[in-house]
């Protein structure tokens, strides 16, 4: 097939892309007749997760592995003046320790070496004990003695924000605050001045951690000048390949990344990060395989994190509620390093109708681990300003909120001009507010519940590319009893590709789910890019079609020369080929695969998307509190969850990510963050008890309905992304909600009681005052 | 974690005589919390002592006066214990919003009235704070939401118990055993705060182990609320708690006893609010001013303020709803 | 230098009696001052507290009880926090959040450079320290007998926070389980000085610049005349 340059954005990024078009198959529209794809089926590894048969990276054990730890600064900024590992090294099991002083410099971006003499964070790295036994390592790192030079440091956001250039360069070469990025639709000083109201408000929003289930780490066996071999956890294999080999100089051809099972990532597993170089390392130096990993501490001090941000919004619009102005400005926190998705300009841009926009994104930076995509980056944070505002809008309009996300609802996407593939926003809104009961249960006096403990209703919308896109590669390998291998380098994080992308193979070979079996996460695989972006399902989807497709015609072959028609007859159902006018001239599949003398394979690619359309997801989510007016606690009684995803290939497991989004957003709504103790730079929530996820007890009615758009335009399954999605709209829908319910803003997140009394205690001092 | 020795006795005379042995010991009930305060080393006893398999420790005697409750008891045990809840209702609403059902089937009563503070300094082994041995209190002038509004004195930490301030409120002695004597002090006098000790939470010196918990029968009349707010709805400590144990004739409180947790390094009890309330009809005016009194002196840090309000609100809610009065 | 040219009588309250001013710093050992011997050291150190910066935080307390245990003697707090009299002093803004709003106050012994209490002590238990001039008290000396309390001028005022176990009633105060008078000695013999000054969060703060503050509050100065007479 001809090869073009195509677009792809993928987290709001776009790049540039050279790929092969794919096979031209007939789309699977609405009304399309389909077996399997469309059903409710669990999870093809539920069980093998549930009952602790999978197999992760941890449970990796070789003959001779080492296992190692890091030795971390207790201090946000210093300077190592000396390393002395010599009482660590005496002590039995202790194999080797490695740091700056006894390794040749290996550049790692962004912290510039994988050793620094420099340490940026607290928890950043200053040596490697690697030792027999993992009960020695904890003994062994603390005999590590290392010195520090203590230099200034920055961890509050206000005083970065205040400091003075000079200091700021003692801290960081680039300073604490980068140029301002800046993205103008229209003139944003005629769309205030055409406004009849402007409303404006500032919001914070906290440092979320990823809390993976399974922790960071790797196992790897470098047989040195052969091959390296690294079992994983991590969202790219392929990534992680190309960067390690880029790393260590050799060719990508001698570096394998395996994995079968992952308990998580949302987006911190999808870079190589100094365990995959210093594991790798240590087993070069042993010439034993090495384990490394992370125990909770280390997670939630040196692994990323969804950003902070001090967003103010500005919204003006004529009485009747069209927008005439969207201004955001907001300072993003990228940590000691910088990384992507600091800019969160998007929603601003895209989500409602409005000809004069203005955003300034400026990145700032502070003595803490970077920051990293998190479950809908950019968009979830940027969410909690659009819509607060929104409602702050409407009610200075004396308008529904609803009614003013309706009327200033965009056809197309304004950054391109291009009409949506799908929109199903409209769909999403009516069911949300009818299924929160939004005329009975929303206080059109915000405030007005008699008694200490006041309900209110809110709204939250979202939107997200949803595209996918190349590359995204797959192959269909039939085996000779006829069972069906789907191979890609794609990695299931547990949200179940194994199972939607088995459905679409067997959906389209016409054979029984049960003898598909996915096998994902090598990286010498067939490469897809990676699970992040809520790309996997449009990229792959296709791309396993495809692959099926072909496998099908190369059975179709044999099958017509044995039933001695042409190929161009038969079709497969349920297992058996037959021919479509006179279905009592079959052949069983399985027959088939055996009749071949050669492995069956069929390949597939994702091809470009559409140049004429946008694909995004959208979404809306209508939340029920009760907050407690005098303890603070806001309680979420339900919450209704409605998104457009295109096709849901499997409803099951779509509802499963869009209560796995609530339930996360939930929590970044009102229970977790990372705080840091400012005097000392060293943040206090290193467990999981003192940072605060969220548990099911605290978890709201979820009424979670998919709103199905089937878009063939997207791709030829129909499918659009939905893993992030549900994320995003929830807590400005808990926000907006609190503001119904008692009449006053919290705009600080989370919000955690103490932050509620105090915002209600200021709004009670302000009325009096 | 430091390298120590274990024993399981299935004595308390053989526990007794093993702590009174020279080096440091830790007792372990469940070891919900004795575990991973030694995985960061906070306890590093050279010696633990398995108190699970000690039957005397877990006896409950419901049937005489007092009430005789054994520290090896597990959370769950009370709470399955008709009699006992029957008895004091206000132990039923502490027992119950401890932690999470898996940590009551493990935890015992005598590990959650011993447990060591949660205050995230002294929990994280990146800080060497003063009850640690250090020098300084990292809360003070730090990140301080949750920590003391009265009784702090170098130390702010919050005592995190939410059976001692209703077992207080029910006037319960702890008994104290040793391998040479046995004493009963009031459970009120078992804590102690940071003006006495800024290393220690209780009475105990090395040697020594609480062994029983005593609970007079309740008087005619008798009724007690325990109300706890917190962030969660499980598995949190409380920001703020009030119990609340009154005598009732009618309307009018014959006598009041109100203690309060999450404010104070010690379950801190509050004559003021017990004045307040002392031979009046109850009423919610009334409770309001019981609430008033108990924080008239409360001493709010930079970031924990609104536990002022906060306790108020549930000394309120917990005076009324003793008193017999619903509240919305 | 007035003198007065009255034979001297031995006791040493005849000496305050006498109003001897001026004199330089002097060794003593538990000798009593003989009518020539050297005249008594007036220059001395005095923590001096600056309560528009205090917190209330009681850190001095328990740095001073721990300091005291560590070298045997009485715990008992020889700085205690109390809570200002209302409108006596008003946080500074530096420190008024941590404040609360609500303001507090040191009142430890005022190194008096005519000390009171060192006049009318019968057992030489009250000494002066030749390095840092401070009047204490020699505890293996003192005999219990609460003349030192009785003869301080200076009284200590403010409430009491809420329920705490020491309340201050004295600047020197007895020790009842130990049976000795207690009063601040500026931590003699410990490397560092005070302890209090050193521990003080505020202090540590204002040295490191987090917090911006013309003094901390709790330092330690010479107590001259001019100058005990301004702390509080």
């Amino acid at each position: 097939m001809p090869w073009v340059k195509t677009q792809v954005t993928t987290e709001g990024i776009t790049t540039e892309v050279l790929v092969e078009t794919e096979v031209s198959l007939p789309a699977w529209g609405p009304d399309a007749k389909l077996d399997i794809v469309g059903q409710r089926i669990p999870k093809v590894d539920a069980r093998y997760r549930v009952t602790g048969a999978a197999q992760y990276m941890f449970d990796k054990q070789l003959p001779g592995m080492l296992w190692a730890k890091a030795v971390r600064s207790p201090y946000p900024h210093a300077r190592i003046t000396g390393i002395d590992a010599s009482a660590a090294l005496k002590m039995p099991g202790v194999v080797d320790v490695i740091h700056i002083q006894n390794t040749a410099p290996i550049a790692y971006a962004p912290n510039g070496h994988v050793f620094n003499q420099e340490m940026s964070f607290v928890g950043d790295i200053a040596a490697v004990v690697a030792a027999e036994d993992p009960r020695i390592l904890p003994d062994a790192v603390r005999a590590v003695n290392v010195t520090y030079e203590q230099l200034p440091f920055v961890t509050d956001l206000q005083q970065a924000i205040a400091m003075d250039p000079a200091t700021a360069k003692q801290i960081f070469p680039q300073g604490v605050l980068a140029p301002t990025a800046v993205a103008d639709r229209g003139d944003i000083n005629a769309g205030f001045a055409a406004a009849d109201v402007t409303v404006e408000a500032t919001y914070l929003t906290q440092v979320v951690h990823h809390t993976t289930m399974e922790p960071h780490g790797c196992v790897a066996h470098w047989i040195d000048g052969y091959e390296l071999h690294v079992w994983d956890t991590t969202q790219s294999a392929y990534g992680t390949q190309q960067a390690l080999a880029k790393t260590f100089q050799i060719p990508d051809s001698q570096v394998f990344i395996w994995m079968d099972f992952m308990g998580g990532g949302f987006g911190s597993k999808t870079n190589l990060w100094r365990y995959h170089v210093l594991a790798s390392l240590l087993s070069k130096r042993t010439g034993k395989p090495v384990h490394y990993v992370n125990d909770r501490r280390e997670e939630l001090l040196d692994t990323p994190h969804r950003p902070m941000h001090q967003q103010t919004w500005r919204l003006g619009a004529t009485k009747d509620g069209q927008l005439t102005a969207i201004e955001m400005k907001s300072y993003d926190v990228a940590g000691a390093f910088n990384g992507m998705f600091t800019n969160i300009s998007a929603v601003a841009l895209q989500l409602y109708k409005c000809p004069n926009v203005h955003t300034a994104d400026k990145t700032v930076f502070l003595n803490l681990h970077q920051l990293s995509a998190m479950r809908g980056p950019a968009n979830t944070e940027a969410m909690v300003g659009m819509e607060a505002t929104m409602d702050l809008l409407a009610s200075k309009l004396n308008m529904d909120p609803v009614q003013l996300r309706k009327l200033n609802y965009a056809t197309l996407d304004q950054t391109t001009n291009h009409p949506y593939s799908t929109k199903g926003l409209m769909d999403a809104y009516n069911y949300v507010t009818q299924a929160i009961g939004w005329q009975t249960n929303r206080k059109t006096t915000p405030g007005s519940d008699p008694g200490p403990k006041k309900r209110g209703v809110g709204i939250g919308s979202q939107i997200w590319a949803a595209a996918g896109g190349p590359p995204s590669n797959a192959e269909v390998a039939i085996q000779a009893d006829g069972s069906i291998t789907v191979r890609s380098s794609v990695a299931d994080l547990g949200e179940g590709p194994k199972t939607i992308l088995s459905m679409v193979v067997a959906e389209e070979l016409g054979v029984p789910l049960e003898v598909v079996n996915a096998d994902f996460g090598h990286s010498d695989y067939p490469w897809d890019l990676g699970t992040f972006g809520s790309r996997v399902t449009p990229s792959m989807a296709p791309a396993v079609r495809q692959a099926a497709y072909q496998a099908k015609q190369e059975i179709f072959t044999i099958a017509a020369s044995e039933l001695g028609v042409d190929p161009s007859q038969l079709e497969c159902k349920k297992g058996v080929v037959f021919v479509t006018s006179d279905p009592t001239k079959s052949i069983p599949f399985a027959q088939v695969a055996a009749l071949s003398s050669h492995t069956i394979i069929g390949n597939g690619w994702r091809g470009p998307n559409n140049p004429n359309y946008t694909t995004e997801s959208f979404g809306a989510q209508a939340a029920e509190v009760e907050v407690d007016t005098e303890t603070g606690v806001v309680t979420l009684l339900n919450l209704a969850a409605a998104h457009d995803c295109g096709r849901a290939i499997n409803p099951m497991l779509v509802e499963s990510q869009i209560h796995g989004g609530v339930d996360m957003a939930a929590g970044y709504g009102r229970f977790e963050e990372q705080v840091v103790d400012q005097r000392t730079g060293i943040p206090v929530t290193t467990n999981l008890f003192d940072y605060k996820i969220e548990t099911a007890v605290d978890e709201p009615v979820i009424d979670a309905h998919i709103v199905e758009n089937v878009d063939t335009i997207a791709n030829n399954t129909g499918a659009k992304g939905m893993a992030e999605p549900p994320t995003m709209p929830t807590a400005p829908s808990i926000m907006n909600a609190v503001y119904n319910a008692t009449g006053v803003w919290v705009r600080d997140m989370p919000l955690s009681p103490e932050r509620v009394l105090r915002a209600l205690k200021a709004a009670q001092s302000q009325q009096s005052a | 974690m430091r390298a120590f020795t274990y024993a399981a006795p299935t004595d308390l005379s053989s526990a007794l005589t093993r702590l009174a042995e020279p080096g440091t010991h830790s007792v372990m009930g469940g070891g919900t919390d004795l575990v991973n305060s030694m995985k960061s080393y906070i306890e590093t006893p050279a010696d633990v002592v398995d108190l699970q398999g000690v039957q005397e420790l877990q006896t409950l005697e419901t049937s005489g006066d007092p009430v005789r409750i054994g520290v090896g008891l597990k959370l769950v045990d009370l709470l399955a214990s008709q009699p006992l809840m029957k008895l004091f209702p206000i132990l039923n609403d502490a027992a119950s919003v401890v932690a999470t059902p898996q940590l009551r089937n493990v935890g015992t009563v005598g590990g959650n009235l011993c447990q060591r503070p949660r205050c995230w300094y002294f929990r994280s082994v990146d800080f060497n704070c003063l009850r640690k041995g250090g020098t300084e209190c990292y809360a003070i002038l730090g990140e301080n939401r949750f920590n003391a509004i009265l009784g702090g004195l170098g130390c702010f930490m919050v005592h995190p118990s939410d059976l001692a301030p209703a077992l207080i409120a029910l006037n319960a002695q702890a008994v104290i055993g040793s391998a040479s004597a046995t004493r009963s002090i009031p459970l009120e006098s078992f804590f102690i705060g940071p003006d006495v000790d800024v290393h220690r939470e209780n009475v105990l010196v090395p040697g020594e182990m609480i062994v029983r918990v005593d609970v007079p029968r309740p008087a005619s009349g008798q009724r007690g609320v325990y109300l706890k707010s917190r962030g969660r709805q499980t598995w949190d400590f409380a920001t703020t708690a009030a119990a609340v144990s009154l005598v009732m004739s009618g309307s009018t409180c014959t006598s009041a006893r109100v203690v309060l947790g999450g404010v104070a390094p010690k379950p801190w009890r509050s004559p003021d609010a017990e004045a307040a309330l002392q031979g009046k009809s109850i009423t919610p005016a009334v409770a309001a001013q019981a609430a008033a009194a108990a924080v008239k002196l409360a001493r709010p840090m930079q970031y924990n303020a609104y536990k002022i309000d906060q306790v108020q609100a549930l000394i309120q809610r917990a005076v009324l709803q003793a008193a017999g009065q619903e509240v919305s | 230098m007035a003198e007065d040219q009255r034979p001297r009588k031995v006791s040493r309250r005849g000496v305050i009696a006498g109003g001897v001013v001026g004199v330089a710093a002097v060794a003593f050992g538990g000798a009593k001052i003989s009518a020539h011997s050297a005249p008594l050291p007036a220059q001395a150190d005095v923590i001096y507290p600056h309560p528009d910066m205090c917190i209330g935080c009681g850190t001095c307390e328990v740095a001073c009880t721990d300091w005291h245990a560590s070298q045997g003697l009485s715990a008992q707090p020889r700085i205690h926090i109390m809570r200002a009299p209302a409108g006596a002093h008003v946080p500074l803004a530096a420190v008024a959040p941590f404040a609360g709003g609500i303001s507090f106050q040191q009142l430890p012994c005022k190194q008096c450079p005519v000390p009171e209490c060192w006049a009318v002590c019968p057992a030489n238990a009250i000494r002066i320290d030749p390095k840092t001039g401070s009047r204490y008290i020699e505890e293996s000396a003192c005999i219990d007998c609460g003349k030192c309390a009785s003869a301080c001028p200076f009284p200590v005022q403010g409430t009491e926070e809420a329920g705490l176990a020491y309340v201050q009633t004295k600047r020197v105060e007895r020790d009842a389980a130990r049976r000795v008078y207690v009063k601040c000695d500026l931590c003699r013999g410990r490397p560092g000085g005070p302890a209090c000054v050193e521990q003080c969060p505020v202090n540590m703060d204002v040295k490191a610049g987090r917090i911006h503050a013309p003094y901390g509050a709790l330092e330690v100065r010479p107590s001259t005349m001019a100058t005990y007479k301004t702390i509080a």
